[in-house]
Protein backbone atom coordinates (compact mmCIF):
# COMPACT_ATOMS: atom_id res chain seq x y z
CA UNK A 1 0.00 0.00 0.00
CA UNK A 2 2.94 2.33 0.93
CA UNK A 3 4.15 1.26 -2.21
CA UNK A 4 1.35 2.13 -4.50
CA UNK A 5 0.71 6.27 -2.25
CA UNK A 6 4.41 6.77 -3.02
CA UNK A 7 3.86 6.10 -6.78
CA UNK A 8 0.79 8.02 -6.97
CA UNK A 9 2.83 11.09 -5.36
CA UNK A 10 5.55 10.80 -7.93
CA UNK A 11 3.15 10.40 -11.11
CA UNK A 12 1.00 12.99 -9.64
CA UNK A 13 4.00 15.66 -9.00
CA UNK A 14 4.47 15.54 -12.98
CA UNK A 15 0.94 15.63 -14.32
CA UNK A 16 0.13 18.47 -11.85
CA UNK A 17 3.32 19.89 -11.57
CA UNK A 18 3.67 23.64 -11.95
CA UNK A 19 3.68 26.23 -13.81
CA UNK A 20 1.04 24.94 -16.46
CA UNK A 21 -1.17 23.40 -14.05
CA UNK A 22 -1.19 26.87 -11.78
CA UNK A 23 -1.56 28.90 -14.97
CA UNK A 24 -4.81 26.42 -15.83
CA UNK A 25 -6.21 26.94 -12.37
CA UNK A 26 -5.94 30.28 -11.73
CA UNK A 27 -7.14 31.34 -15.22
CA UNK A 28 -10.29 28.86 -14.78
CA UNK A 29 -11.11 29.87 -10.65
CA UNK A 30 -11.22 33.23 -12.15
CA UNK A 31 -13.20 32.49 -15.34
CA UNK A 32 -15.60 31.25 -12.83
CA UNK A 33 -15.27 34.10 -10.30
CA UNK A 34 -15.91 36.36 -13.38
CA UNK A 35 -18.91 34.59 -13.98
CA UNK A 36 -20.17 34.13 -10.68
CA UNK A 37 -20.29 38.06 -10.40
CA UNK A 38 -21.60 39.47 -13.59
CA UNK A 39 -24.98 37.40 -13.03
CA UNK A 40 -27.42 37.46 -10.01
CA UNK A 41 -27.12 33.20 -9.99
CA UNK A 42 -29.80 32.60 -7.72
CA UNK A 43 -29.64 28.45 -7.91
CA UNK A 44 -26.62 26.36 -6.67
CA UNK A 45 -27.23 23.99 -9.41
CA UNK A 46 -27.65 27.10 -11.84
CA UNK A 47 -24.29 28.17 -10.27
CA UNK A 48 -22.12 24.91 -10.47
CA UNK A 49 -23.43 24.10 -14.49
CA UNK A 50 -22.54 27.94 -15.60
CA UNK A 51 -19.20 28.02 -13.87
CA UNK A 52 -18.49 24.36 -14.63
CA UNK A 53 -19.51 24.60 -18.83
CA UNK A 54 -16.36 26.63 -19.83
CA UNK A 55 -14.21 24.66 -17.14
CA UNK A 56 -14.94 21.11 -18.37
CA UNK A 57 -13.24 22.34 -21.59
CA UNK A 58 -10.17 23.65 -20.28
CA UNK A 59 -9.88 20.86 -17.96
CA UNK A 60 -10.58 17.99 -21.18
CA UNK A 61 -7.81 19.87 -22.87
CA UNK A 62 -5.32 19.71 -19.85
CA UNK A 63 -6.03 15.54 -20.14
CA UNK A 64 -5.10 15.90 -23.51
CA UNK A 65 -2.15 17.32 -23.14
CA UNK A 66 -0.74 15.92 -19.05
CA UNK A 67 -3.03 12.83 -19.11
CA UNK A 68 -2.56 11.26 -22.94
CA UNK A 69 0.52 12.78 -24.00
CA UNK A 70 2.23 12.58 -20.67
CA UNK A 71 1.38 9.09 -20.55
CA UNK A 72 2.75 8.66 -23.67
CA UNK A 73 5.92 10.69 -22.35
CA UNK A 74 6.68 8.43 -19.24
CA UNK A 75 6.64 5.48 -22.34
CA UNK A 76 9.30 7.29 -24.32
CA UNK A 77 11.64 8.16 -21.79
CA UNK A 78 11.73 4.49 -20.10
CA UNK A 79 10.04 6.07 -16.60
CA UNK A 80 6.94 3.41 -17.46
CA UNK A 81 10.08 0.48 -17.02
CA UNK A 82 10.83 2.20 -13.33
CA UNK A 83 6.83 2.65 -12.45
CA UNK A 84 6.36 -1.67 -13.64
CA UNK A 85 10.06 -2.12 -11.24
CA UNK A 86 8.05 -1.20 -7.81
CA UNK A 87 7.59 -4.38 -6.14
CA UNK A 88 3.46 -3.55 -7.28
CA UNK A 89 0.79 -5.26 -9.94
CA UNK A 90 0.11 -4.04 -12.72
CA UNK A 91 -2.94 -4.04 -11.98
CA UNK A 92 -2.09 -0.84 -9.50
CA UNK A 93 -0.16 0.59 -11.80
CA UNK A 94 -3.41 1.09 -13.94
CA UNK A 95 -4.80 2.34 -10.97
CA UNK A 96 -2.14 4.90 -10.07
CA UNK A 97 -1.72 6.29 -13.54
CA UNK A 98 -5.62 6.48 -13.97
CA UNK A 99 -5.80 8.42 -10.28
CA UNK A 100 -2.90 11.08 -10.60
CA UNK A 101 -3.29 11.22 -14.84
CA UNK A 102 -6.98 11.20 -15.28
CA UNK A 103 -9.16 11.85 -11.32
CA UNK A 104 -6.74 14.20 -9.93
CA UNK A 105 -6.42 16.77 -12.38
CA UNK A 106 -9.42 16.58 -13.22
CA UNK A 107 -11.34 16.79 -9.77
CA UNK A 108 -8.38 19.90 -9.03
CA UNK A 109 -9.39 21.69 -12.11
CA UNK A 110 -13.06 21.34 -12.09
CA UNK A 111 -13.13 22.01 -8.25
CA UNK A 112 -11.30 25.32 -8.26
CA UNK A 113 -13.57 27.58 -9.49
CA UNK A 114 -16.21 26.13 -7.83
CA UNK A 115 -14.85 26.91 -4.36
CA UNK A 116 -14.17 30.34 -5.76
CA UNK A 117 -17.31 30.70 -6.69
CA UNK A 118 -18.88 28.93 -3.30
CA UNK A 119 -16.83 31.43 -1.66
CA UNK A 120 -18.47 34.56 -3.77
CA UNK A 121 -22.20 33.38 -4.02
CA UNK A 122 -21.97 31.66 -0.37
CA UNK A 123 -25.62 32.70 0.53
CA UNK A 124 -26.77 31.38 -2.34
CA UNK A 125 -24.70 28.10 -2.57
CA UNK A 126 -25.27 27.16 1.55
CA UNK A 127 -29.00 27.05 0.68
CA UNK A 128 -28.58 23.51 -1.25
CA UNK A 129 -25.00 22.60 -1.18
CA UNK A 130 -26.19 18.84 -2.28
CA UNK A 131 -27.41 19.89 -5.73
CA UNK A 132 -23.94 22.33 -6.06
CA UNK A 133 -22.06 19.03 -5.48
CA UNK A 134 -24.16 16.66 -7.56
CA UNK A 135 -23.84 18.76 -10.69
CA UNK A 136 -19.98 19.02 -10.15
CA UNK A 137 -19.83 15.21 -9.71
CA UNK A 138 -21.95 14.76 -13.36
CA UNK A 139 -18.96 17.31 -14.90
CA UNK A 140 -16.54 15.06 -12.80
CA UNK A 141 -17.85 11.98 -14.58
CA UNK A 142 -17.85 13.29 -18.14
CA UNK A 143 -14.28 14.94 -17.71
CA UNK A 144 -12.99 11.29 -16.49
CA UNK A 145 -14.84 9.50 -19.42
CA UNK A 146 -12.62 12.13 -21.79
CA UNK A 147 -9.67 11.43 -19.43
CA UNK A 148 -9.95 7.59 -19.95
CA UNK A 149 -9.97 7.83 -23.31
CA UNK A 150 -7.07 10.09 -23.72
CA UNK A 151 -5.36 7.74 -20.98
CA UNK A 152 -5.94 4.67 -23.65
CA UNK A 153 -4.67 6.64 -26.60
CA UNK A 154 -1.65 7.52 -24.99
CA UNK A 155 -0.79 4.11 -23.74
CA UNK A 156 -1.32 3.23 -27.53
CA UNK A 157 -0.12 5.53 -29.27
CA UNK A 158 3.43 5.64 -27.22
CA UNK A 159 4.06 8.89 -28.49
CA UNK A 160 3.40 12.23 -26.93
CA UNK A 161 2.64 14.15 -30.47
CA UNK A 162 0.69 11.53 -31.52
CA UNK A 163 -1.44 10.83 -28.24
CA UNK A 164 -2.15 14.74 -27.94
CA UNK A 165 -3.04 15.07 -31.42
CA UNK A 166 -5.36 11.73 -30.96
CA UNK A 167 -6.84 13.11 -28.20
CA UNK A 168 -8.06 16.15 -29.13
CA UNK A 169 -9.30 14.50 -32.30
CA UNK A 170 -11.51 12.58 -30.32
CA UNK A 171 -12.69 15.26 -28.43
CA UNK A 172 -13.12 17.03 -30.87
CA UNK A 173 -15.42 14.25 -33.06
CA UNK A 174 -17.53 13.45 -29.85
CA UNK A 175 -18.43 17.06 -29.57
CA UNK A 176 -18.94 17.19 -33.47
CA UNK A 177 -21.31 14.29 -33.83
CA UNK A 178 -23.30 15.42 -30.63
CA UNK A 179 -24.43 18.82 -32.59
CA UNK A 180 -24.69 17.16 -36.12
CA UNK A 181 -27.42 14.81 -33.95
CA UNK A 182 -28.74 17.70 -32.80
CA UNK A 183 -29.14 19.33 -35.80
CA UNK A 184 -29.80 16.42 -37.90
CA UNK A 185 -32.28 15.03 -34.85
CA UNK A 186 -34.15 19.15 -35.10
CA UNK A 187 -33.86 19.56 -38.84
CA UNK A 188 -35.39 15.86 -39.59
CA UNK A 189 -37.86 16.48 -36.26
CA UNK A 190 -36.52 12.94 -34.88
CA UNK A 191 -36.85 13.14 -31.00
CA UNK A 192 -34.40 9.63 -30.87
CA UNK A 193 -31.32 11.85 -32.55
CA UNK A 194 -32.06 14.66 -30.64
CA UNK A 195 -32.64 12.67 -27.30
CA UNK A 196 -28.53 10.51 -28.20
CA UNK A 197 -27.40 14.03 -28.93
CA UNK A 198 -28.67 15.19 -24.92
CA UNK A 199 -27.54 11.44 -23.97
CA UNK A 200 -23.57 12.23 -24.84
CA UNK A 201 -23.48 14.95 -22.33
CA UNK A 202 -24.11 13.36 -18.63
CA UNK A 203 -23.86 17.00 -16.77
CA UNK A 204 -26.46 17.99 -19.18
CA UNK A 205 -29.08 14.94 -18.49
CA UNK A 206 -28.13 15.41 -14.59
CA UNK A 207 -29.07 19.01 -14.75
CA UNK A 208 -32.25 18.28 -16.74
CA UNK A 209 -33.51 16.53 -14.42
CA UNK A 210 -33.03 18.94 -11.51
CA UNK A 211 -34.83 21.19 -13.52
CA UNK A 212 -37.27 18.82 -13.44
CA UNK A 213 -37.15 17.76 -17.22
CA UNK A 214 -37.79 14.20 -17.59
CA UNK A 215 -34.82 12.12 -18.70
CA UNK A 216 -35.25 8.44 -19.65
CA UNK A 217 -32.82 6.10 -17.99
CA UNK A 218 -30.83 5.55 -20.82
CA UNK A 219 -29.62 8.56 -21.29
CA UNK A 220 -28.65 8.94 -17.60
CA UNK A 221 -26.43 5.41 -18.54
CA UNK A 222 -24.99 5.93 -21.89
CA UNK A 223 -21.69 8.19 -20.46
CA UNK A 224 -21.13 6.18 -17.64
CA UNK A 225 -21.67 3.25 -19.59
CA UNK A 226 -19.01 4.52 -21.72
CA UNK A 227 -17.07 5.47 -19.29
CA UNK A 228 -17.15 1.62 -17.62
CA UNK A 229 -16.26 0.16 -21.29
CA UNK A 230 -13.17 2.38 -21.55
CA UNK A 231 -11.57 1.31 -17.78
CA UNK A 232 -12.14 -1.95 -18.60
CA UNK A 233 -10.40 -1.97 -22.51
CA UNK A 234 -7.63 0.29 -20.69
CA UNK A 235 -7.36 -2.11 -17.38
CA UNK A 236 -6.96 -5.27 -20.15
CA UNK A 237 -4.73 -3.84 -22.47
CA UNK A 238 -2.06 -2.30 -19.93
CA UNK A 239 -2.25 -5.68 -17.45
CA UNK A 240 -2.37 -8.33 -20.93
CA UNK A 241 -0.85 -7.00 -23.70
CA UNK A 242 0.81 -3.35 -22.62
CA UNK A 243 5.00 -3.59 -22.89
CA UNK A 244 6.64 -0.61 -22.10
CA UNK A 245 9.52 -0.75 -24.55
CA UNK B 1 5.68 18.82 -5.32
CA UNK B 2 1.80 17.00 -4.86
CA UNK B 3 1.75 17.39 -0.93
CA UNK B 4 2.14 21.48 -2.03
CA UNK B 5 -0.86 21.10 -4.11
CA UNK B 6 -3.23 22.00 -1.25
CA UNK B 7 -1.72 25.30 -0.09
CA UNK B 8 -1.40 25.99 -4.18
CA UNK B 9 -4.87 25.88 -4.46
CA UNK B 10 -5.77 27.76 -1.70
CA UNK B 11 -3.47 30.53 -2.93
CA UNK B 12 -5.20 30.50 -6.63
CA UNK B 13 -8.21 30.82 -5.26
CA UNK B 14 -7.34 33.45 -2.49
CA UNK B 15 -6.71 35.66 -5.38
CA UNK B 16 -9.12 35.15 -7.69
CA UNK B 17 -11.85 35.43 -5.10
CA UNK B 18 -10.11 39.30 -4.44
CA UNK B 19 -10.44 39.22 -8.28
CA UNK B 20 -14.27 38.23 -8.44
CA UNK B 21 -14.85 41.27 -5.60
CA UNK B 22 -12.97 43.27 -8.20
CA UNK B 23 -15.21 42.86 -11.09
CA UNK B 24 -18.59 42.76 -8.90
CA UNK B 25 -17.82 45.82 -8.44
CA UNK B 26 -16.96 47.44 -12.07
CA UNK B 27 -19.67 45.07 -13.46
CA UNK B 28 -21.87 43.80 -10.67
CA UNK B 29 -25.09 41.85 -11.55
CA UNK B 30 -28.30 43.90 -12.50
CA UNK B 31 -31.70 42.95 -10.19
CA UNK B 32 -33.94 44.57 -12.50
CA UNK B 33 -34.86 44.92 -16.15
CA UNK B 34 -37.36 46.46 -18.11
CA UNK B 35 -38.08 46.29 -22.35
CA UNK B 36 -40.25 46.43 -24.80
CA UNK B 37 -40.99 45.64 -28.47
CA UNK B 38 -43.68 46.12 -31.28
CA UNK B 39 -44.47 43.57 -33.36
CA UNK B 40 -46.21 44.31 -36.83
CA UNK B 41 -48.90 41.66 -37.26
CA UNK B 42 -50.36 42.82 -40.71
CA UNK B 43 -48.48 39.49 -42.63
CA UNK B 44 -48.03 37.26 -39.83
CA UNK B 45 -51.34 35.72 -38.21
CA UNK B 46 -49.47 35.75 -34.66
CA UNK B 47 -46.35 37.20 -32.47
CA UNK B 48 -44.67 35.64 -29.46
CA UNK B 49 -42.61 36.78 -26.87
CA UNK B 50 -40.34 34.67 -24.96
CA UNK B 51 -38.31 35.25 -21.34
CA UNK B 52 -35.94 32.95 -20.20
CA UNK B 53 -34.27 32.93 -16.94
CA UNK B 54 -30.94 31.54 -17.62
CA UNK B 55 -29.03 31.66 -14.55
CA UNK B 56 -31.22 33.78 -12.31
CA UNK B 57 -34.85 33.64 -10.68
CA UNK B 58 -37.03 36.31 -10.81
CA UNK B 59 -40.67 37.03 -11.24
CA UNK B 60 -41.59 38.28 -14.90
CA UNK B 61 -44.65 40.68 -15.82
CA UNK B 62 -45.46 40.97 -19.48
CA UNK B 63 -47.98 42.98 -20.82
CA UNK B 64 -49.72 42.41 -24.20
CA UNK B 65 -51.45 45.26 -26.07
CA UNK B 66 -53.51 44.70 -29.41
CA UNK B 67 -54.22 41.47 -28.86
CA UNK B 68 -57.67 39.31 -29.72
CA UNK B 69 -56.31 35.80 -27.20
CA UNK B 70 -52.75 35.49 -25.73
CA UNK B 71 -51.64 31.85 -24.68
CA UNK B 72 -48.47 31.07 -22.84
CA UNK B 73 -46.81 28.33 -21.43
CA UNK B 74 -44.31 27.79 -19.13
CA UNK B 75 -40.87 25.82 -20.17
CA UNK B 76 -38.27 23.98 -18.55
CA UNK B 77 -34.76 23.13 -19.67
CA UNK B 78 -33.10 24.85 -22.69
CA UNK B 79 -35.43 27.58 -25.01
CA UNK B 80 -34.27 25.49 -28.04
CA UNK B 81 -36.96 23.16 -26.73
CA UNK B 82 -39.60 25.17 -26.64
CA UNK B 83 -38.98 25.88 -30.76
CA UNK B 84 -38.32 22.68 -31.92
CA UNK B 85 -42.08 21.80 -30.74
CA UNK B 86 -43.43 25.22 -32.56
CA UNK B 87 -41.82 23.61 -35.43
CA UNK B 88 -43.44 20.28 -34.79
CA UNK B 89 -46.45 22.09 -35.01
CA UNK B 90 -45.90 24.36 -38.56
CA UNK B 91 -45.09 27.48 -36.48
CA UNK B 92 -42.32 29.16 -37.49
CA UNK B 93 -40.65 32.28 -36.52
CA UNK B 94 -39.97 35.52 -38.32
CA UNK B 95 -38.31 39.02 -37.83
CA UNK B 96 -37.08 37.83 -34.29
CA UNK B 97 -35.47 40.45 -31.98
CA UNK B 98 -33.19 37.93 -28.86
CA UNK B 99 -31.71 40.10 -26.49
CA UNK B 100 -29.16 37.97 -24.10
CA UNK B 101 -28.82 40.55 -20.53
CA UNK B 102 -26.25 38.38 -18.73
CA UNK B 103 -25.73 40.94 -15.74
CA UNK B 104 -29.38 40.34 -14.98
CA UNK B 105 -29.14 36.36 -15.84
CA UNK B 106 -31.89 36.53 -18.16
CA UNK B 107 -32.63 36.54 -22.45
CA UNK B 108 -35.92 37.96 -23.72
CA UNK B 109 -37.32 38.25 -27.43
CA UNK B 110 -39.64 38.66 -29.45
CA UNK B 111 -41.04 37.39 -33.15
CA UNK B 112 -43.81 37.09 -35.49
CA UNK B 113 -45.75 33.74 -35.98
CA UNK B 114 -46.12 32.41 -39.21
CA UNK B 115 -48.48 29.71 -39.39
CA UNK B 116 -52.15 28.57 -40.37
CA UNK B 117 -54.35 31.24 -38.15
CA UNK B 118 -56.35 28.29 -37.04
CA UNK B 119 -53.55 26.49 -35.75
CA UNK B 120 -53.27 29.23 -33.04
CA UNK B 121 -57.01 29.01 -32.13
CA UNK B 122 -56.19 25.53 -31.76
CA UNK B 123 -53.02 25.82 -29.49
CA UNK B 124 -55.08 24.95 -26.26
CA UNK B 125 -55.62 21.93 -27.91
CA UNK B 126 -52.40 20.76 -28.18
CA UNK B 127 -52.22 20.55 -24.45
CA UNK B 128 -50.33 17.03 -24.90
CA UNK B 129 -47.78 18.87 -27.27
CA UNK B 130 -47.37 21.96 -25.38
CA UNK B 131 -49.07 22.70 -22.13
CA UNK B 132 -50.89 26.05 -23.15
CA UNK B 133 -53.20 28.34 -21.02
CA UNK B 134 -55.56 30.82 -22.34
CA UNK B 135 -55.76 34.35 -20.83
CA UNK B 136 -58.49 36.19 -22.02
CA UNK B 137 -58.03 39.96 -22.92
CA UNK B 138 -59.96 42.55 -20.86
CA UNK B 139 -59.76 45.95 -22.57
CA UNK B 140 -56.90 46.51 -24.80
CA UNK B 141 -53.94 45.85 -21.93
CA UNK B 142 -53.69 42.13 -20.70
CA UNK B 143 -50.76 41.37 -18.13
CA UNK B 144 -49.16 38.08 -16.82
CA UNK B 145 -47.27 38.05 -14.07
CA UNK B 146 -45.00 34.49 -13.78
CA UNK B 147 -42.43 33.62 -11.30
CA UNK B 148 -39.30 31.97 -13.21
CA UNK B 149 -36.66 30.03 -11.63
CA UNK B 150 -33.32 29.38 -13.29
CA UNK B 151 -33.68 27.39 -16.09
CA UNK B 152 -37.02 27.64 -16.65
CA UNK B 153 -38.65 30.38 -19.19
CA UNK B 154 -42.00 31.27 -20.61
CA UNK B 155 -43.41 31.77 -24.40
CA UNK B 156 -45.92 33.94 -24.89
CA UNK B 157 -48.37 33.60 -28.24
CA UNK B 158 -50.48 36.38 -29.07
CA UNK B 159 -53.39 36.38 -31.72
CA UNK B 160 -53.62 39.57 -33.26
CA UNK B 161 -56.35 41.88 -32.99
CA UNK B 162 -54.91 44.75 -35.35
CA UNK B 163 -51.80 45.20 -37.25
CA UNK B 164 -49.42 45.63 -34.33
CA UNK B 165 -49.05 43.70 -30.97
CA UNK B 166 -46.59 45.31 -28.01
CA UNK B 167 -44.83 43.94 -25.73
CA UNK B 168 -43.81 45.23 -22.31
CA UNK B 169 -41.62 43.44 -20.03
CA UNK B 170 -40.59 43.62 -16.40
CA UNK B 171 -38.02 41.30 -14.94
CA UNK B 172 -37.19 41.55 -11.33
CA UNK B 173 -34.65 39.10 -10.00
CA UNK B 174 -35.01 37.14 -6.59
CA UNK B 175 -33.18 35.14 -4.67
CA UNK B 176 -29.48 36.74 -5.47
CA UNK B 177 -26.90 37.45 -2.71
CA UNK B 178 -23.41 37.38 -2.61
CA UNK B 179 -20.97 38.53 0.07
CA UNK B 180 -20.20 42.03 0.27
CA UNK B 181 -16.98 43.09 -1.78
CA UNK B 182 -15.17 44.00 1.49
CA UNK B 183 -15.90 40.83 2.65
CA UNK B 184 -14.78 39.35 -0.48
CA UNK B 185 -11.73 41.01 -0.36
CA UNK B 186 -11.01 39.96 3.05
CA UNK B 187 -11.74 36.40 2.45
CA UNK B 188 -9.62 36.05 -0.57
CA UNK B 189 -6.49 37.67 0.96
CA UNK B 190 -7.14 35.37 4.77
CA UNK B 191 -7.30 32.39 1.74
CA UNK B 192 -4.07 33.47 0.23
CA UNK B 193 -2.02 33.90 3.73
CA UNK B 194 -3.93 30.48 4.91
CA UNK B 195 -2.03 28.61 1.85
CA UNK B 196 1.16 30.43 2.32
CA UNK B 197 1.42 29.61 5.85
CA UNK B 198 0.50 25.86 5.23
CA UNK B 199 3.07 25.94 2.50
CA UNK B 200 5.32 27.40 5.12
CA UNK B 201 4.43 24.68 7.53
CA UNK B 202 5.23 21.74 4.71
CA UNK B 203 8.42 23.62 4.21
CA UNK B 204 9.57 23.25 7.57
CA UNK B 205 8.35 19.98 7.95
Amino acid sequence: MRSIVNLVVIDSSDSLRPPAFDIMMIIISSLGAALATIQPISEPHVAARIILDPTLFAATIFLALRGSAGIAGLIQRGIMDVYLSYPVSRRSVFLIIYISRVVLPAGTLLVSPLLVAAIVLFPVVSRDPASYIIVFAAYLVQAVMFGSIFLLLGLVARSTGSASVASITVYFAYNITSLLLSIIGTTLRSDSMTSLADAMSFYYMVYRSMLGVEVELWQFLLVPAILLLVILAGYIYFTRRFEPR
Amino acid sequence: MIRELIPRILVLVGVAVILAALIAEAVGAKDHVEWGVSIDTSSNPGAAMTVFAFSSSGVVSISVEGAKSIYYMKLKGDPMIALRQLSTINISLVDQTLVQDIRAGVAYGAAGLKTNPLLLKALPLLANIIPVEVKTPEGGNNSLRIALHGGQGVLVVVEPDGDRVTFSMEYRVTGYRRLDTNILIASGFLVSVAGLVFYRMLRSW
